[in-house]
């Protein structure tokens, strides 16, 4: 009798401002990833008999009313006129949220599933402390943790860059810069040979960008949230408004390069890079049009100044997936030789 | 709240506080001598040691409390409850696309490391 191949362990999970994503491996070979939105609203009871009929995914509060979860949160929020609420706040838990550990429990166990078996390895992705504000990450690092560990598995905590690092430079000897351009923050990393020199984070991202945008055009948020996600050309805007979010992609591209320089001053002494290492960019906010040739745009204006030696500039081949498959990378080292 | 939570704690500071100032006045009183140099600083530190032992407002157990990552952080539990509802997610698969590869090296990395 033929035996029964089962899904190699491991899980990696990846948990954006915009997205949670995870990713394993399944018993036909192939990489399965399972994306929510990072989001939530709070409607009135009354809203339950319509949500129901539509199948909207919904969490039942009885008389205190229901919170729609995931992307049905931002689509509803629209149809009402409010504000999706988000459990995180550019990458970290966000403190002003009550409801955000309830909510946040319940999406990760969606999103992860149900361990393969009990105490299943989850890696899942912690954002350096940011450089330009005085947050820290104990508290968001610890509560993962904690609900990764209360979905059955065993939790190991990892830098979001870093596993962009893993994910992506394999054939480089896993040396590189990598960057993840996230909704609430980009993360920073930078390796050789698998050991981590530098990582850090800025403050400011996809998000940022469409706020900053929104000010600058009288619009609002939403809206420039919308315009980027139907598809803005970065080298060809066609819009006021597109020229805006095209000013401060420029502006955030800039910034976290500035940053990786003041940073990597710091290390210098104590870090040396053998050779030219490649930048690799991903994330939600690197999906807009064209955004490599416009990242590189900006960089050679600053190559010269730039203390690291790029051989060259890509883009990960998954840039929504790529933290998530690095993770999972990671998790599969927990098994190996079993 | 938070505001509600300082000023009582002010207000039992102040209470605790007035005997022993009632104390020293009447010393002071009794003897005529003047006020000591540091009596304002001799003030200032019965009155911090005062508030730091007021109970804040709100119940300590309920929040975290925001520190160094040298100090303790509460995190609650149950935040997964075991009901929790079934949602629909989205799933894809792909192919492989090198993360056995990955896998691999980054095993042979290590593994050299460790030599």
């Amino acid at each position: 009798m033929a035996s029964k191949k089962t899904a190699p362990l491991g899980v990696g999970l990846d948990i954006g401002t915009m997205n949670l994503v995870s990713a394993r491996r399944t018993a036909d070979g192939t990489v399965e990833t399972t994306r929510m939105r990072d989001a939530f609203l709070d409607l009135d009871a009354r809203a339950k008999k319509m949500l129901k009929l539509s199948g909207v995914n919904f969490i039942d509060h009885g008389e205190d009313g229901i919170i729609v979860v995931g992307d049905a949160a931002m689509e509803m929020a629209n149809v009402f006129g409010r504000e999706a609420r988000r459990p995180l706040s550019q990458g970290l838990i966000s403190a002003g949220e009550m409801d955000a550990l309830d909510v946040l429990g319940v999406l990760v166990k969606n999103v992860v599933g149900e361990p393969a078996k009990a105490g299943e390895v989850c890696y899942f992705s912690v954002p350096a402390a940011p450089v330009d504000e005085s947050r820290d990450v104990v508290y968001h690092r610890g509560v993962f943790e904690r609900i990764v560990t209360e979905c059955g598995y065993e939790p190991y905590a990892s830098n979001e860059a870093m596993a962009i690092i893993y994910a992506e430079t394999a054939a480089d000897g896993f040396s590189g810069l990598g960057i993840s351009f996230g909704s609430g923050m980009c993360n920073l990393a930078l390796a050789v040979s698998g050991v981590e020199g530098m990582v850090f984070s800025v403050a400011r991202g996809g998000d940022w960008i469409d706020a900053g945008a929104a000010r600058a055009t009288g619009s609002t948020q939403s809206r420039m949230c919308a315009l980027k996600e139907q598809g803005v050309d970065l080298m060809d805007p066609k819009s006021r408004e597109e020229e805006a979010l095209i000013l401060y992609y420029k502006s955030l591209i800039e910034y976290a390069l500035d940053q990786t320089t003041r940073e990597f001053i710091k290390i210098k002494d104590r870090f040396s890079l053998p050779r030219p290492i490649p930048i690799v960019v991903s994330g939600g906010t690197s999906l807009a049009g064209n955004f490599l040739p416009f990242f590189e745009e900006v960089f050679e204006k600053k190559r010269r100044k730039f203390p690291i030696e790029i051989s060259e500039i890509r883009h990960a081949n998954d840039p929504l997936n790529a933290v998530a498959r690095g993770l999972l990378i990671q998790a599969m080292q927990e098994y190996e030789g079993d | 709240m938070a505001q509600a939570a300082a000023e009582g704690a002010a207000k039992q500071a102040i209470a605790s506080m007035t005997p022993l100032m009632q104390s020293m006045l009447d010393t002071m009183q009794k003897s005529q001598a003047p006020a000591p140099e540091d009596f304002e600083n001799r003030i200032e530190q019965a009155m911090a040691r005062a508030l730091g032992s007021a109970p804040s407002g709100e119940g300590g157990g309920a929040r975290p409390l925001m520190g160094g990552p040298e100090e303790p952080v509460f995190i609650p539990t149950g935040i997964v409850k075991a009901d929790a509802e079934s949602l629909d997610v989205q799933s894809d698969s792909s192919e492989d696309e090198g993360l056995d590869d990955a896998a691999l090296a980054l095993k042979a990395l290590r593994k050299r490391k460790k030599k």
